[in-house]
Formats: C-alpha cells, structure tokens, sequence
C-alpha cells in the first residue's frame, strides 16, 4: 500500500489540511499471472472480446491485422500446394491418347466375305502360292 | 495559523469542495498566465517549479501514471496544476457550477494523487481553464472511488501497466454520481 497525502486548502506559506489515501499496487503490473495454456488463452480472449467492449483501438488493429495474416498465409500455401502438385495453370493440357486397336486387320475384303457352304465334289479354289523369289530373303546385295 | 488564500467563490459538486478564483486572460496577451500572477497573495519566491518552464515530468504510482502540466514547491507541500481545457469557453461567475466538466475536476485530482504518491508530499490540486483557477478539495468519498478503482480502469481501458488520470476520471464518474447523497450536485457530465 501506498500513502498518498492530498492537502485540501492552500495558505500563504504551503498547504494545510493533509488527506490521506491509500493506493493499493496493481496485480496487473506487478505481479505478471502465469502464461495460461493456449486453448484456456483463446476462451479468455473470446470471453473478453465480448465482455469488453471499450477494447483499445490497438487491440482491435492488432487483432484484425493478425487475422489477415494468417488468412494470407493459408492462402499463399493452398496456391503452392496446387502449383507444385498440379502445374501451372496456363500450361495446355496433354493430348488424350489415342485408342489402338488390338488386332490390325489380318487379310483384305475377301476375308471379310462370308463363308458360303461347299457342295460335295466341287474343288474349292485355293489361292495360287506365292513365287519362290517373293519367299526369298530380300538382300541389298546381289549379281546384275 | 497561515491564512488561506481568498477566492472569489466556493461550493460543493459531486463531493468535491472547488474554490475559483476568476482572472481576465486578455490581460496576459495569450500567454500561459503564471501562477504566482492568478494568486499574487503567495508571491513570487513562495513558488518553485520543480521542472523547467514547457516540459512536462511523469509521475506514476501504483498503476496510475499523469504528466502534469506544472508541479510547484510551495512551502511544506506541492501544488499540481491541470490545464486540460475542454473547450475556449470562459466560465462564467454564476454559472461555473454547470460548466465546470466534472471529467476534468476529477483528472486534476488524480493527478495530484499521483504527484503526491510519487513525491510523498501533500500536494493540493488544481485545474485552469479559460478564465477560471480552481482548487479541488475532494471528499472521502471521492478520493477512496478513484484509489480503489484503479486496477478494475486499467482492465477496462486495455492499459496493462498503468492507467492515465482521463481514463480513471472517466471511468469513476458514473459509479461516483451513482453514490447516493452525490448524484444532484450538478456539474458537467461528460465532456
């Protein structure tokens, strides 16, 4: 506690009529509380933002200042995330793959003919064979 | 027994005792009218600024913390003089009793609260408007509402260390007229 003397008249040669209060230390400036754990520090933070609202202006700003940061923050790592996973956004996307089919055509028209039953005794013409030379390996070398 | 110091007029407000002495500030050409020349019955050597002429000393005690506009040695203790005037209007001599801002009447004796706490020296406090001096006597109401709320004003205005003496007189004006047998004494409300 401290003593605190206000006079309550003043004389040609000082003061007269001593008051006296006593001043209790703030807690606040004094006595700092223990950091309180972070979730107990939000609540407390909500709590007072309702409870109080004569807030200073630099509380508010302060607030307000750290909300967007951090909304930027998220903003910033979402569009780094989408850019090292997805590529950039103007670059064309690939052409799609173009289908093969899996077995090529194996013979001409006369293949795809439908097949028309044979009578008995009649010989069913066999294609002429391929020349011997059409048979040989084909060289780059050879005698003129 | 010294001899008080006349003034031109005197009344209770808000449990307060205030004395005024009333002065022409055209006479002084715009200047900051000296103390020893609105009380020329203390003279020139009874009165001794403990800081020099324009610069303002801070003086803090248990979290409350004032920068008085001029602290002067007088005799066995100090006097502290506020001059935060709300407005240029003059006070008139029947009207000051409605056009005193109760705010500042209660600034001045909180700062005097905390020169005195600092200093440990009776000091007597004192405001000075456009045209007007005044001294303030508070009562012991008044002077246990302003030490006892100090704390609660600084959690109420965000201030962790300390609390100006504007934001404890704000902050203890409304309990104050809300004490009974203080609430019709009359004074500006806020300013």
């Amino acid at each position: 506690m401290i003593e605190v003397m206000l006079a309550s008249r003043l004389t040609r040669d000082g003061v007269d009529g001593v008051r006296w209060v006593l001043l209790e230390e703030t807690t606040a400036a004094r006595n700092p509380a223990p950091a309180p754990a972070p979730a107990k520090l939000l609540a407390e933070a909500a709590a007072s933002a309702v409870a109080l609202p004569g807030r200073s202006l630099r509380s508010v700003l302060v607030q307000g200042a750290l909300a967007w940061f951090t909304y930027g923050l998220g903003l910033l790592l979402a569009v780094w995330l989408a850019y090292h996973f997805l590529g950039a956004p103007e670059q064309p996307a690939p052409p799609p793959p173009v289908a093969r089919p899996l077995l090529a055509p194996a013979a001409g028209p006369a293949a795809r003919l439908p097949a028309a039953p044979v009578p008995a005794g009649v010989p069913v013409p066999m294609p002429a064979p391929a020349p011997a030379a059409a048979t040989s390996t084909p060289s780059l070398s050879g005698n003129l | 027994m010294t001899e008080a110091v006349h003034w031109d007029d005197e009344g209770e407000l808000l449990g307060v005792q205030v004395r005024v002495r009333f002065f022409e500030p055209n006479a002084f050409a715009g200047q900051t009218v000296p103390l020893n020349r609105l009380l020329p019955e203390l003279g020139d050597a009874a009165l001794r600024p403990l800081a020099p002429v324009g610069q303002r000393t801070t003086y803090r005690v248990a979290g409350l913390q004032a920068q008085p506009e001029q602290v002067l040695a007088h005799g066995n203790g100090l006097l502290c003089v506020a001059n935060r005037p709300v407005d240029g209007r003059r006070h008139e001599a029947d009207q000051w009793r409605r056009e005193l801002p109760v705010v500042a009447m209660l600034q001045a004796v909180a700062t005097a609260m905390a020169v005195a706490g600092e200093l440990q020296l009776p000091t007597v406090a004192l405001w000075r408007g456009p045209n007007a001096l005044y001294q303030f006597d508070p009562g012991p109401q008044v002077l246990e509402c302003l030490a006892t709320h100090i704390g609660q004003a600084c959690d109420y205005w965000g201030e962790p260390e300390a609390v100006a003496p504007a934001q404890l007189a704000t902050f203890c004006e409304p309990r104050l007229r809300a004490l009974p047998g203080l609430a019709h004494d009359g004074g500006v409300a806020l300013a």
